[in-house]
């Protein structure tokens, strides 16, 4: 399946502004189960210099400045890409408590990060229902994420990107990043290897309603390492496991290592942020 | 110890205790004194620049040095090189393929539970070393063995230290230096100094990047800073542009090419670590990895200052460089290693256990000395995340002789020893450096950066050196002092409010006097002038004379009062601070004289109005000393020229203010009041000569207002003034000269338009147009204010964060 995603963030200053620093983790990367046909990245005011580079995760970065007085900056990415389905990876049997063997580099995923940090005892306690000893890992982490998206609500309201995972999972309540801290949290303090993952979701439309543009929104999900699987995806805001469906941005140990666009400006005053995403999918085959 | 030396070395020594056993053993304990009499000296110029009371003075100067002959140091030298090297290997295998992760030589958590590895200079591909500079401690155990304790890559990490000491002991017993062929400090900062200067590029700047003065080594930090004639920047001084670093200084953007940091790796570029700091600037990585500015040490360096990492580099010496590791460490083991942990346990309580906080901070145990509940606590830490913990063997260190009066006493030392690198790898090691010393070995070893005592270490050429440039250590920068449209716009703007508020000092303490004088006379009439004079200030209900000198007391006196001495002598010293290398030692003297008289007055009864006087006399003697100071024995630097101008604009402001109120109360007949305007502007002898007239509302105005030659006189200060902006740096952008020149000189114009007839009646009353007049040039001040705001100093530059785009 082929998809065109469009994700816009624009920011609209009520002072000019004269220098801003950006950082653009936009453009997707490619997987086991996707290709990146066509990425392109817009900037406006034109910019002469993005530079570009990948992180120590292989994600796509660019870096660019806006060196002139602009009162509104707009970041547009475009890509096709290429998803197929996740091959069904054997369902590895192994039970969770027995998981040995993660590689090396592999291993920054076991241990807490910026925004995850260790575990409390009630997150212990919440993922000793669904990892009990013994169980086959796949079947306990399913679990674990079908109650996440049971007892947890998704409030676009009561958290912001920078609110702590403790008080999300405290009041089971946040949006799609709240939920992947909460569970990597979890994930991690049961000694498994587990990563962040930004991207996209296609969402229906309402039966007989044309599908709406910037309805999409960017997403984010879990992934962990199976020894033998390599990395399972869950998605517990949905309480299911990605499919064809997800597109892949980026991962990282949370969401500071993939922030979609973040910067610093000098000068401006009060600033607005408007993002738009538009995943369609793209008829033309390349 | 000594019978294990060789023979030059004991010869040293003999020479040593010989000088200092000189007359009963009077000549130690003087020297001592000396010693102690210069470090409390120097210490008094930094309790003045840090805020601190705890600036890493603790540590007292031991009269007796520490002697290392050339060989020793020529082993040491040997081993810290190879370390280096192999420093150097292991960083860019962390920070770029990883072999060592991979093929398990590295446990992967000695680097990821590292809280100094920096994820974001990961694929870095450096010109430079990545190690430009790093501080070793070492010790000499009992068996005449040298170790490693560990290293610091934490720049300047006490050099500057090093280099204070050993100014004190060369004042203090030169000849001995040049006696014992002691080799000069200097030759290592030239190493330094050449890896982050682009001599090729003469008009780009190095840097020593600073956390600013909340930082308990800012003066540190300043002294070097001068020593190697870097510019003392901190993040707000700095921005991207360009893909280039640059510094904001009076003549626009100039670029940098070297940056000796001090400001944490995390707290470096806000754009891309986690977290929002102005420590740093944004874009700052980006410019690193482009290779466009050479730092000391590389972001991601300090990995390897981690405690964790001291048992393994045998191993990996001879897996990364072929070769037998020359100094071993101090034997060491990681707790997060399961067969590390079940040595280090079996001979638990004998050891120190340490956090793998960065060496060598941190909390760290003598667990020996832990009751036995601590010690089940400490291991329950440790079970809690035991890859955050290392535990040593308590080394047996050999002992060092400290001066003790005339006697001497056994105590421990660890050496700290530091190395240069240069851009083409060769690594220098500075013959010299202190040693941290401590009666118990144990806490030697745990804690040295908190010793009871340092030594300066003395490196002694195998032959006597007849150099005489021996004696001392020059005080003076490496190199002339660079051009002065350099300074940093944060530094210009300090000095500018500086100058306004030691004025603003100076003109409070002024009335104050004045009213007091008035309020403790005996006659009514002056009593009620000193009321009247007061009531310029602040308002007073109150007729009686001693509840108005309580009121003096409570709204001047007590400190955290908006209108209060203190709060002023803070805004005073909070921009001193932050141009440390501007001022001058005596400067800086008075500046802390004054802080400690006001002090003082604080403590004054309110009954005591004789006392507060006196203080206040001697604060004005302080200001006068500061000020006097500032214009003698300075150079006039663009810096002091905005001093200038600050107090200038703030001396004219306080006169206009007191005239607009003086002309506004007073009728002619007020003999006492007008004579206080003149006794507050400094003005009464010259208006006798002048005028000899009885006081006279026409001639004071005419006095000062229009003179040119009176220094509190509108007319002086407004041609000084002018003068002065049009001498000031031209900005390389935006023009803005043309425009503060024109204000200059329209407020010098505007004085002398006025015609005071025009405001005065002949009786002495005042017209309505006086006091438009008065408004008019105070509106001007502030205009000029504001325009050399705008045109020379970045405060309104600051970064702030987007919103971050998310989910």
């Amino acid at each position: 399946m082929n998809y065109r995603i469009r994700h816009l963030n624009r920011y609209s200053y009520t002072q000019p502004v004269s220098l801003c620093h950006n950082l653009a983790c936009l453009q997707p990367r490619d997987t086991l189960s996707q290709q990146v046909l066509t990425s392109r990245l817009v900037i406006q005011p034109f910019v002469e210099i993005v530079t570009e580079r990948l992180d120590v995760f292989g994600n796509r970065l660019s870096q660019f400045a806006v060196e002139e007085l602009h009162s509104e900056l707009s970041v547009v990415a475009e890509s096709v890409v290429e998803v197929r389905a996740a091959k069904p990876s054997v369902a590895p049997e192994i039970a969770w408590d027995a998981v040995t063997g993660v590689p090396a580099k592999t291993q920054v995923f076991l241990r807490p990060s910026p925004y995850i940090p260790a575990a409390s005892d009630a997150m212990h306690q919440y993922a000793d229902q669904s990892l009990v000893p013994g169980r086959p890992i796949l079947d306990a982490l399913t679990d674990l994420n079908r109650r996440m998206f049971e007892e947890f609500t998704y409030d676009g309201q009561f958290t912001d990107v920078d609110t702590p995972v403790e008080i999300a999972f405290n009041e089971r309540r946040g949006v799609c990043q709240d939920f992947a801290h909460v569970m990597l949290s979890m994930c991690r303090a049961k000694g498994l290897a587990c990563r962040y993952v930004s991207g996209y979701l296609e969402t229906e439309p309402p039966p007989g309603m044309p599908k709406l543009m910037g309805a999409d929104a960017s997403h984010a999900w879990v992934s962990v390492f199976m020894p033998g699987a390599g990395w399972v995806d869950f998605d517990p805001t949905n309480g299911i496991l990605p499919s064809e469906r997800h597109i892949t941005l980026a991962w990282g140990r949370d969401y500071g290592d993939v922030v979609p666009l973040k910067g610093l400006m000098t000068g401006g005053s009060q600033h607005q942020l408007v993002v738009q995403v538009d995943v369609t999918p793209a008829e033309v085959s390349f | 110890m000594q019978d294990q030396l060789p023979e030059s070395s004991e010869i040293a020594w003999q020479t040593l205790y010989a000088a200092l056993d000189f007359d009963q053993g009077q000549q130690q304990a003087r020297w001592a004194d000396e010693v102690e009499r210069r470090l409390k000296e120097n210490g008094m110029t930094y309790q003045a620049h840090t805020q601190s009371q705890q600036a890493l003075r603790q540590g007292r100067l031991d009269v007796v040095p520490y002697l290392m002959d050339e060989g020793t140091f020529a082993t040491l030298s040997a081993g810290l090189i190879q370390r280096v090297r192999l420093f150097e290997a292991i960083l860019a295998d962390i920070y770029g393929p990883r072999q060592l992760l991979a093929d398990g030589t590295l446990p992967p958590n000695l680097v990821f539970a590292n809280p100094e590895y920096v994820i974001q200079s990961h694929g870095l591909e450096l010109k430079t070393p990545w190690i430009g500079f790093l501080a070793h401690d070492l010790l000499l155990d009992a068996n005449g063995q040298w170790r490693v304790l560990g290293c610091s890559t934490r720049a300047p990490a006490g050099l500057g230290y090093a280099l204070e000491r050993r100014m004190i002991m060369s004042r203090v017993m030169g000849y001995l230096l040049r006696q014992l062929s002691v080799k000069r400090l200097s030759g290592f900062f030239r190493t330094l100094r050449g890896l982050l200067r682009d001599e090729s590029h003469t008009d780009e700047l190095s840097i020593l990047l600073s956390p600013g003065q909340q930082s308990d080594s800012y003066f540190e930090h300043a002294f070097l800073a001068n020593y190697l004639d870097f510019t003392l920047a901190e993040g707000d001084d700095l921005t991207v542009r360009g893909g280039r670093l640059m510094l904001k200084t009076l003549s626009g953007l100039r670029p940098v090419s070297g940056v000796m940091r001090r400001v944490p790796d995390h707290d470096l570029d806000p754009l891309e670590m986690h977290g929002f700091s102005r420590q740093g600037t944004p874009g700052l990585m980006e410019v690193v990895r482009q290779g466009r500015v050479r730092m000391a040490n590389v972001p991601g360096a300090g990995v390897i200052d981690s405690p964790l990492w001291m048992g393994r580099f045998e191993r990996l010496c001879e897996r990364l460089l072929g070769e037998t590791l020359l100094l071993p460490s101090v034997a060491a083991w990681w707790l997060g290693d399961a067969e590390e942990h079940a040595q280090a346990m079996a001979i638990w309580p004998a050891i120190l256990v340490r956090h793998a906080s960065v060496f060598p901070s941190g909390p760290s145990y003598v667990v020996a000395d832990l009751s036995a509940e601590a010690q089940a606590a400490l291991q329950q830490r440790i079970a809690a995340d035991p890859a955050q913990w290392v535990a040593w063997e308590a080394v047996q260190i050999a002992e060092t002789q400290v001066a003790q009066g005339t006697e001497r006493i056994a105590a421990h030392g660890v050496v700290r020893l530091y190395t240069a690198q240069g851009l083409d790898r060769t690594v220098e090691v500075m013959p010299g450096g202190l040693a941290a010393c401590n009666r118990d070995f144990r806490w030697a070893q745990l804690r040295p950066n908190m010793p009871e005592l340092y030594k300066d270490i003395w490196v002694m050429g195998a032959e006597p050196d007849n150099q005489a440039s021996i004696l001392a250590e020059k005080e003076a920068p490496v190199l002339g002092s660079h051009d002065q449209s350099m300074t940093p716009s944060r530094v210009a703007d300090a000095m500018f409010w500086l100058g306004r508020y030691v004025e603003r000092c100076d003109s409070l303490t002024r009335v104050l006097r004045e009213c007091l004088l008035g309020l403790i006379d005996v006659r009514l009439d002056r009593q009620q002038a000193g009321i009247w004079l007061l009531r310029y200030l602040t308002p007073v209900e109150t007729d009686v004379p001693a509840s108005v000198i309580a009121e003096i007391h409570r709204v001047f006196f007590t400190p955290g009062g908006a209108q209060s001495f203190s709060e002023l002598v803070d805004a005073i010293m909070r921009n001193a601070r932050a141009t440390p290398d501007y001022l001058s030692d005596d400067a800086w003297r008075a500046l802390v004289n004054l802080e400690q008289l006001i002090a003082r007055a604080n403590q004054i009864r309110t009954d005591d109005p004789g006392r507060l006087l006196d203080q206040i006399e001697a604060v004005l003697m302080q200001l006068a000393s500061f000020s006097g100071l500032n214009n003698d024995t300075m150079s006039r630097t663009f810096a002091n020229r905005f001093m200038d101008i600050g107090r200038h604009l703030e001396r004219a402001s306080r006169t206009l203010v007191l005239l607009h109120y003086g002309y506004q109360t007073l009728t002619p007949q007020h003999a006492n009041e007008w004579e206080m305007i003149l006794e507050v502007t400094d003005t009464v002898m010259t208006y006798r000569r002048r005028y000899r007239t009885r006081l006279h509302p026409v001639a004071i105005l005419d006095l000062l207002l229009l003179d040119e030659e009176t220094p509190r006189a509108i007319g002086y200060l407004a041609s000084r003034i002018e003068r002065q902006v049009a001498s000031l740096p031209v900005q390389q952008l935006g023009g803005r000269k043309t425009q503060l020149q024109r204000l200059g000189f329209g407020l010098h114009a505007h004085v002398q338009m006025i015609q005071v007839d025009e405001l005065m009646t002949a009786y002495g009353a005042a017209k309505k147009p006086l006091f438009e007049q008065l408004t008019g040039l105070v509106n001007q001040l502030s205009g000029l204010s504001e325009a050399i705001t705008l045109a020379y100093f970045s405060h309104a530059d600051v970064p702030q964060q987007l919103l971050k785009a998310s989910r």
